[in-house]
């Protein structure tokens, strides 16, 4: 799976999950974890439809579906849930 | 048509007596005070003068040093990046809040992606740090805490005084406050702080000229490198009448504090009652917050749309700090109340001793007609 992070450098919820997505697949070799700047990429905010509220973590299983959508800011706990779930 | 300005937090206009230093001093300061010969030794004589009244303007003891910046945003730049990369060795724990200036969470951010560790303090329902839980975030690795002393957008005071009696049982802790939006507003104890960022032209002084103050027993590693300077932590040329006019806008500013600050509330408290009294309006800014800032949202009101429509009115406010993001909403009051609603519709008002009830009732007028 892949996970691709959309964040902006003036963003303090983006600081805040960094760290939280970093541990999520810290033991996970099949998943690897992409930041996007959001204000050098506009191409790509408006392909994946970013909104404004940041940052967005987007989840592609290996077939390059997107699978999981995850805006703002969510517990570390309730981010292992999710992930579980999927 | 009638020019109504509410914009204050983001800049001010220059007094015309800091119009004047500044013109005084370009005309008798015309050499480089880096320059060895009589005319940039003059030069330097008159910008070392003009940083020792400064500190003392601002009551700090003579262990502090004055470092002039283009701004706010070089001297947070300064001060986080110049305590990281020389502590490295020592830790790479920093500690800050949601509530800072684009300039801190941007630097705090790029240290994060360059391995740093940045911990955001835990605040309580109106964004104010809680102390007991700070201290308890501080680890063997911690080198900072960097926290501003008024947030830009919605006026949150911090316990700066609380934070430095706690930090003198962490001796090992920098401790930065970003006071730009204090400076010239309110008393503000700044001793015992080791390093303080300001910037001129948000009390009344010119654009491109700021400060980092530190602490004699704070060593910092330069940003800007070069030849031998006056200024040794910004090295290249200082800009002697920028510095001069900053020092004339400062004893300004602190001269007319009290009855600025005083000016403030009472327009402060008129603006809520009238505020209220519109459909939809929710007042984000506390009354412990500074009384120069009032931040509100107009629930279905994108706050882009709310600047435009006032602007074409000649009313200019705020949706979010300047020098934050293009986008529309605020993460300043998604942080506080995590309501997209609230955080896409806020707008800011900030006042000064200029502004007039007047002015806000014309303001008020044309929200209501918008609203």
């Amino acid at each position: 799976m892949k996970i691709i992070l959309f964040t902006a450098i003036w963003c303090p919820s983006c600081l805040i999950m960094r760290p939280r997505y970093k541990e999520l697949i810290k033991n996970d070799s099949q998943t690897t974890l992409e930041e996007v700047d959001f204000d050098d990429h506009p191409d790509l905010v408006k392909q994946f439809k970013i909104g404004n509220i940041l940052p967005v973590a987007i989840v592609f299983n290996n077939q390059k579906q997107e699978i999981k959508r995850i805006v703002g800011e969510v517990s570390s706990k309730k981010l292992a849930v999710m992930w579980l779930e999927l | 048509m009638k020019m109504i300005y509410l914009d204050y937090a983001a800049t001010t206009p220059a007094h015309p007596l800091v119009l004047r230093a500044f013109k005084h001093s370009l005309l008798t300061y015309p050499g480089n005070p880096n320059s060895g010969h009589e005319l940039g030794q003059l030069s330097a004589k008159a910008i070392e003068q003009s940083l020792k009244n400064m500190r003392r303007a601002l009551k700090l003891s003579k262990h502090y040093e004055l470092t002039p910046t283009s701004g706010a945003s070089e001297a947070n730049n300064l001060a986080i990046k110049g305590i990281a990369f020389l502590n490295a060795n020592q830790g790479k724990h920093i500690i800050t809040t949601s509530f800072e200036h684009s300039s801190t969470i941007a630097t705090a951010n790029y240290l994060s992606q360059q391995g740093y560790q940045v911990e955001i303090a835990p605040t309580d329902h109106y964004g104010r740090v809680d102390v007991n839980l700070l201290e308890k975030l501080i680890t063997p690795d911690t080198i900072l805490i960097s926290i501003c002393s008024v947030n830009s957008e919605i006026g949150i005071r911090q316990p700066i005084a609380e934070i430095k009696d706690m930090l003198k049982r962490h001796p090992k802790v920098y401790f930065h406050v970003d006071a730009t939006q204090s400076i010239g507003k309110e008393q503000l104890d700044l001793e015992g702080i080791d390093l303080i960022s300001l910037t001129a032209h948000k009390f009344f002084g010119l654009k491109g000229i700021g400060l980092l103050i530190a602490h004699e027993r704070v060593k910092l590693i330069p940003l800007i490198h070069g030849g031998h300077s006056t200024t040794p932590v910004r090295r290249g040329t200082p800009a002697t009448e920028l510095i001069l006019s900053m020092e004339r806008a400062l004893k300004l500013a602190l001269k007319q504090q009290e009855t600025g600050y005083q000016h403030c509330r009472t327009l402060n408290d008129y603006a809520r009652q009238q505020l209220k009294r519109l459909e939809g309006i929710i007042i984000n800014s506390t009354l412990e917050d500074l009384p120069h800032i009032l931040n509100f949202s107009i629930i279905g009101k994108n706050s882009r749309d709310t600047v435009t429509y006032l602007s074409n009115r000649g009313i200019y406010i705020s949706n979010h700090t300047a020098c934050e993001s293009d986008t529309d909403y605020s993460s300043g009051i998604y942080a506080l109340t995590h309501d997209r609603a609230r955080a896409e519709s806020s707008v800011r008002i900030s006042l000064a001793y200029l502004t007039t009830s007047n002015e806000i009732d014309e303001l008020c007028r044309a929200l209501k007609e918008y609203i």
